[in-house]
């Protein structure tokens, strides 16, 4: 017997919604690849400039064997080749200023980065999210302007002086909380770091939470569920959050997806060591190949970020599944 | 509630504009000079309003010319962005085809890097200094605005008008900036306030690890990150230019979401 | 009249929007529906009969309120009990279809577990009991294949698919009275009449009353047994169906039938071309001392705008508020 159309259906409609997105993160990735390396090649003198550098002195002979190895003399369609066919191999050149593969500088970083990110978006998803369902739920009260004045300056706040303040209360007059540095990787290390670098997503999450939970109450369905006798707590567990879940999911998803870059300041000010401060370091010593890694790791992550999240709504939202 | 934003706002950047443009008659010290080691890191109060730096350079004063450079960044960062992504989506949405493709995996790509971390890798080769800060934001932040013009000239191309002018013959360049502009401008100027809070802020976020505004130009951002070397011994010096900072960033903010329930009063405050 | 208990009486019933003034949007409405009975109630948007529907299935949200008056299920003053109980009611006895059968089912839900729901609330079975039985539902509402529609998510579904699921939903647990919000307005004109039908039939089998609520007095007078008009928030005449189409006594039900194409009729009662409602409904904010229906009244005198006229019993049943009814 022939499978029922509507289960013959899902399989073919997942897989090429699925393959689509996937086949658009590995466009934008291959884009960006390009655009890394033409940026930083194509812009007279840059490589040949910083190779050099103007505290780094190195004889002209020197000089030219870098050159060689780096490719500096071949055409550049060549040398995007090169560069091409080393990433493939995992190999992102060597940094200039410590003398060793990027690839194996950025995994030593990206265990702190990612422990940092993560901290960060949990705290801003596990606040964030009840704000947005308290003010929703009392709208139009104290409460509700409260939440959302708190929303607007949380997401005007500068990272960098909330943590200055938050390090100077904890740290130094409360002596709760180591003030900077990674520690042993204990959490105490970790607790200043994240908060500083989820209050902006998290009053991001709290706005899109309150604009969501009160669209989805608005939705005739709820109404629906309301009609059949259900308890107001049904409604809301089973009817409501679900739908509200689902036009939150992109907001956090960007915002976890973004974390990476945006820890350079809040790494810089805690002196984490993960790829944020590596890149500043990198910026400021022209090491171009690291700046690079960085840049790709970044975008990388990103974009990883982003198909997950498009996976999960394959997941959750039938609507996707089916169109 | 909605009145209050548009009112705080608006207080809030002519208050800038005002403390910007009358600084040399505001300030009661100069920014720069004044540094005499003797007074410096005192508590605020006495001659020194806010208190003075590790130099001794009176931070009252000091934050009033901040308020230039924050101003100044702001403000061209954000023309220069409008203009990039306005023009990028409004040409994208009217020609459509490969062009547009193109403007819209680039877009996807600018969303995909932070503004800051864009704006780190091309002060790789321009280096620290106010002009290689305006280029590199003003060239990174331009996907909002892009998006938007670009969705609402696929939306207002078909609309009456929009044909009829180029039914009557008029060219491209017409419909697209005398027709089309006008009626995209409304969101624009929503993204454009908030995108000059933002530009402040990236400002700021550079100088303070000391990638952006060159010492002793005083700028929020740099002061900020002298606090955090002396928030030991003078707390004080970490509390107003962040204050500063933040009342800027917080007054377009509110302004922009102001502006939006102005012009929008069914879709608030979803982004 | 010797007729059976109604199984649903509303007295009085107001209702208001919290605005700065506090706007009445219902005004002392009061009818009765009895077991079994079609009940059509008929008026233009805005005249408040969607909010009496809503006031009856305790749907109302703020910033609307019920302000006073009663509603009697069965006996029970349904506004004054405990929502637990009231709970109990909505769903399993009082039922109710809406207009948007677009929008009124859970996007992220299948058929069977938005059908099934009703049995796990009212009737406590366990979700494959419940799954059963919603297949059976699906299958009195006359879905195809509904073995297999029970998997399905509501956009894979047409609108008049969804509204049959929606009726499943409502009759799954046999109420006694079906709300019906204008449930064929949102649908394809060529399946309206299909709807009504399938509502209809599943109601009369077991023994269902309907509230029929729509703004096409000729559809509901036919279908109905008895039927109310509303007008600006107000009860204009209720009638008999076949009465209130051949013989209007309130003179806004004689206009709207006046305005209405009837084929065959308007020969026979010598009228050249449909008459046309002068002027237009007064807004909520708007309305006025007397007969709301005063302004647009040929019948209209000095009386109608000083108060608001009483019911007058009919002889052959129904009531009608005006005091020049015809």
């Amino acid at each position: 017997m022939p499978p029922p159309p509507s289960l013959r259906k899902e399989p073919v409609a997942v897989s090429s919604v699925l393959g689509r997105r996937l086949l658009q993160s590995l466009v934008t990735l291959l884009v960006s690849v390009l655009l890394v390396f033409f940026m930083f090649s194509v812009i007279p003198g840059s490589f040949a400039d910083a190779i050099g550098g103007e505290k780094r002195a190195v004889s002209a002979e020197v000089k030219e064997k870098l050159r060689t190895e780096l490719h500096l003399d071949e055409p550049l369609p060549e040398r995007f080749v090169h560069y091409l066919s080393d990433l493939s191999q995992g190999d992102l050149g060597k940094s200039f200023a410590m003398r060793r593969p990027v690839l194996d500088i950025l995994l030593e970083r990206l265990v702190a980065s990612m422990r940092l990110a993560v901290a960060a978006i949990g705290f801003a998803v596990v606040v964030g999210v009840p704000m947005g369902f308290l003010a929703a739920a009392r709208k139009g009260t104290w409460v509700d302007a409260a939440v959302m004045m708190l929303a607007i300056s949380g997401l005007s706040i500068p990272g960098f002086w909330f943590g200055l303040l938050a390090m100077y209360l904890f740290a130094l007059e409360l002596r709760w909380l180591p003030t900077i540095g990674y520690g042993h990787g204990d959490l105490s290390h970790l607790v200043l770091p994240a908060m500083t670098l989820g209050i902006a997503p998290l009053a991001l999450i709290a706005r899109t939470t309150r604009a969501a939970v009160l669209q989805v109450l608005g939705e005739d369905y709820i109404r629906t569920a309301r009609s059949k006798g259900a308890s107001e707590r049904r409604v809301v567990l089973r009817h409501m959050a679900r739908n509200a879940f689902v036009l939150i999911l992109t907001t956090i998803g960007l915002q976890f997806g973004s974390m990476l870059g945006g820890s350079v300041i809040v790494e810089n000010l805690f002196s984490w060591p993960g790829i944020g401060a590596l890149l500043t370091q990198a910026v400021a010593q022209r090491d171009i190949p690291l700046v690079q890694g960085c840049v790709l790791l970044i975008i990388v992550f990103f974009l990883v970020i982003n198909t997950l999240v498009d996976l999960a709504y394959i997941a959750i939202d039938p609507r996707i599944r089916y169109s | 509630m909605q009145r209050f934003n548009l009112n705080f706002g608006l207080l809030v950047v002519a208050a800038l504009v005002f403390v910007a443009a009358f600084a040399p008659f505001l300030a009661p010290y100069s920014p720069v000079d004044f540094a005499d080691l003797r007074n410096s890191n005192l508590p605020p109060g006495g001659p020194f309003l806010m208190g003075t730096d590790e130099q001794g350079r009176d931070i009252f004063s000091r934050i009033i010319y901040g308020a230039r450079i924050s101003l100044l960044v702001g403000v061209v960062v954000q023309m220069m962005n409008t203009f990039v992504g306005v023009t990028l989506g409004l040409t994208a949405g009217y020609f459509g085809g490969w062009w547009d493709e193109f403007v819209q995996g680039l877009t996807n790509l600018m969303l995909a890097i932070p503004t800051i971390v864009f704006a780190l890798a091309l002060m790789t080769f321009l280096g620290p200094g106010l002009v290689s800060l305006l280029l590199a934001l003003g060239l990174t932040d331009w996907a909002y605005s892009c998006r938007i013009s670009r969705a609402q000239v696929l939306s207002q191309k078909e609309q009456n008008y929009v044909q009829a002018a180029r039914t009557i013959g008029f060219g491209r360049g017409h419909v697209i900036f005398r027709e089309i502009l006008p009626n995209v401008a409304g969101p624009l100027v929503v993204v454009a306030t908030m995108g000059v809070g933002s530009a402040i802020l990236a400002e700021a976020s550079l100088s303070f690890i000391g990638l952006g505004v060159v010492p002793p130009t005083p700028s929020w951002g740099g002061m900020l990150a002298r606090a955090r070397e002396q928030l030991m011994v003078a707390p004080w010096i970490a509390v107003f230019p962040g204050l500063a900072l933040f009342i800027t960033v917080l007054g377009f903010n509110m302004l922009g979401d102001g502006l939006r329930d102005l012009l929008d009063p069914q879709g608030r405050a979803d982004r | 009249m010797s007729a059976p208990n109604p199984i649903l009486a509303v007295e009085h019933l107001s209702i208001a929007v919290d605005t700065a003034g506090g706007l009445l949007a219902v005004e002392d409405v009061s009818f009765d529906i009895r077991a079994g009975e079609v009940f059509g109630m008929v008026g233009e948007s805005g005249c408040g009969k969607s909010l009496c529907a809503l006031a009856i299935a305790g749907l109302l949200r703020p910033p609307v309120h019920v302000t006073g008056g009663a509603v009697r299920f069965d006996g029970q003053d349904i506004l004054r009990m405990p929502s637990r109980q009231f709970r109990h009611l909505r769903g399993g006895k009082i039922a109710m279809i809406f207009q948007e059968p677009m929008t009124a089912l859970n996007p992220l839900m299948t058929i069977g577990d938005q059908i099934g729901e009703m049995f796990v609330l009212h009737e406590g079975l366990g979700k494959a009991e419940a799954r059963r039985k919603a297949i059976g539902a699906l299958e009195r509402v006359q879905v195809p294949s509904p073995k297999r529609r029970i998997s399905d998510y509501p956009h894979q579904l047409s609108g008049g698919m969804r509204q049959r699921v929606m009726i499943a939903i409502a009759l799954a647990c046999r109420p006694s009275l079906l709300i019906a919000d204008e449930p064929t307005t949102a649908l394809d004109v060529t399946i309206q009449a299909e709807i009504t039908e399938l509502i209809l039939e599943l109601c009369r089998a077991q023994g269902t009353a309907v509230l029929m609520i729509s703004h096409d007095l000729g559809h509901v007078a036919e279908i109905s047994n008895r039927v109310a008009v509303m007008y600006a928030g107000r009860i204009a005449e209720v009638q008999t169906g076949q009465a209130v189409f051949q013989s209007p006594r309130h003179p806004y039900t004689s206009a709207l039938v006046a305005s209405m194409p009837q084929p065959g009729r308007r020969l026979a009662e010598g009228r050249h071309s449909l008459v046309e409602i002068r002027g237009v409904v007064p807004p909520l904010g708007q309305r006025r001392e007397g007969c709301q229906f005063a302004p647009r009244c040929p019948r209209s005198d000095a009386a109608c705008k000083a108060a608001v006229p009483p019911f007058t019993a009919l002889q052959a049943g129904g009531k009608v508020s005006c005091f020049h009814h015809v």
